[in-house]
């Protein structure tokens, strides 16, 4: 029993000083009544069949309120700013549907960049006026040149010997509008 | 319709219908632990775990029983992991268990796989270990792990959330001409305190020896504390 309290004693000695290093983004889900009506009533407009659920996205420097939703197999992200006023729509999409010019130009930067990565979700981004992406949300095949469209794709990249997931922001062009590398958070409670 | 749930509930449900016959052994206690992981260059991490084992009770279902607070042992272990893909890592490492005044050492050999879905995450870990004590003849296991962690609140875990986790292993022990399988269950709440540390307590289940014997059943109240940096 000795050696295991004076083995406990010197561990909590000692993490003290590993505690400063705190992260402050966090995402929850945000209850019925603390959702701006605004963005309430933007939503309820589309009558999606299944259930809607909001969160709140607080990162290091802005807050963001997001609906999510499925319709038809397809998953949308809707985003609003704290008022409920609407920032972009976001529907996720898969490799295959990105179409051949654009995967080929997106694969060229990456095959430049790392040694090995794997695309893990792909995001259509679409931001423009509401009106716009009130019709998105109605018809979604309808071509609406008015919104612009970026990919927001999630890769997991090798260089030399590092891996590092990374979120890249395309423009419809294939061209690197955004990049920044994902914090991955500490598994060890799931390895050991 | 996943056809592993029905197989693997009927399991469960067999364990626990042929425990109920007489003379199977259970044993009460906590199972506190200390995890630190360090990462270190090139995707090199190091992990240093303390347990100690202390019980409160034991007896035969339906029959005698003790309650007596006992210390039981000491775990030390010292593992090195390097990641060799996008989501898994091999490990070898060292436990050093200090029990009654005797010491056993064990050597450790493990690959873990983690994937992460919308909001769970999912970790498979593969492992093998060889035990030496000097009483008893070399101890060889098979492990098979799963386990499941899902964020009590959003999609994923932030700091000062709760999330649940379990895991769910099978190990597979040979020891001179004996073989014996345990089962593992452990149900626990977690909670992130931040992204260095997070906390874990609830139930650690394990049976034993039901094979062709009375089982072994063991009760163990987790209280784990996982420090990375």
């Amino acid at each position: 029993m000795k050696i295991f309290l004076l083995t406990f004693g010197l561990l909590f000695a000692i993490l003290p000083n590993i505690w400063g290093q705190v992260k402050y983004e966090k995402e929850y889900r945000l209850k019925q009544e603390n959702i701006p009506e605004k963005a309430k009533n933007f939503i309820e407009k589309f009558g999606f069949s299944n259930k809607i659920k909001w969160y709140m996205e607080e990162g290091l420097k802005s807050t963001s309120i997001e609906a999510k939703t499925k319709e038809n197999s397809t998953r949308y992200s809707v985003e609003f700013s704290n008022d409920g006023t609407i920032e972009d729509i976001e529907v996720v999409t898969n490799w295959n549907e990105m179409g051949a010019v654009l995967q080929e130009k997106i694969c060229t930067q990456f095959s430049g960049n790392y040694t090995q990565f794997r695309i893990d979700k792909i995001q259509i981004q679409y931001t423009g006026a509401a009106d716009q992406l009130v019709k998105l949300l109605k018809t979604p095949d309808a071509v609406l040149p008015q919104l612009k469209i970026h990919y927001e794709i999630v890769v997991m990249t090798k260089t030399e010997d590092q891996y590092q997931p990374m979120e890249f922001l395309f423009d419809s062009a294939g061209e690197i509008v955004h990049q920044s590398k994902i914090i991955q958070r500490n598994l060890n409670n799931l390895e050991y | 319709m996943n056809t592993n749930r029905p197989i693997f509930c009927g399991f469960i449900l067999l364990l626990l219908s042929y425990n109920s016959f007489a003379q199977n052994r259970y044993q009460i206690g906590l199972l506190p632990s200390i995890n630190l992981n360090k990462k270190l260059e090139n995707n090199w991490k190091l992990n240093f775990k303390t347990e100690s084992r202390q019980e409160l009770k034991r007896g035969i279902f339906k029959d005698n029983s003790v309650a007596d607070y006992n210390y039981l042992l000491t775990d030390f272990t010292l593992v090195a992991s390097r990641k060799i893909l996008f989501n898994s890592s091999i490990a070898g490492g060292y436990l050093l268990r200090v029990e009654d005044g005797t010491t056993a050492h064990r050597l450790i050999q493990q690959f873990v796989v983690t994937r992460k879905y919308r909001a769970t995450r999912l970790a498979f870990r593969l492992s093998t270990d060889q035990t030496f004590a000097a009483a008893e003849s070399p101890e060889f296991r098979g492990r098979f792990r799963i386990s499941v962690e899902v964020p009590l609140n959003g999609l994923s875990i932030d700091a000062r959330e709760f999330y649940f986790k379990f895991n769910n292993e099978y190990l597979n022990a040979f020891q001179g001409q004996a073989y014996d399988l345990e089962v593992r269950l452990v149900p626990v709440l977690g909670y992130e305190i931040n992204d260095t540390f997070k906390l874990e307590t609830g139930l650690d289940y394990r049976i034993n020896s039901f094979l062709d014997t009375p089982s072994r059943q063991r009760f163990w109240g987790v209280v784990s504390l996982y420090v990375g940096w």
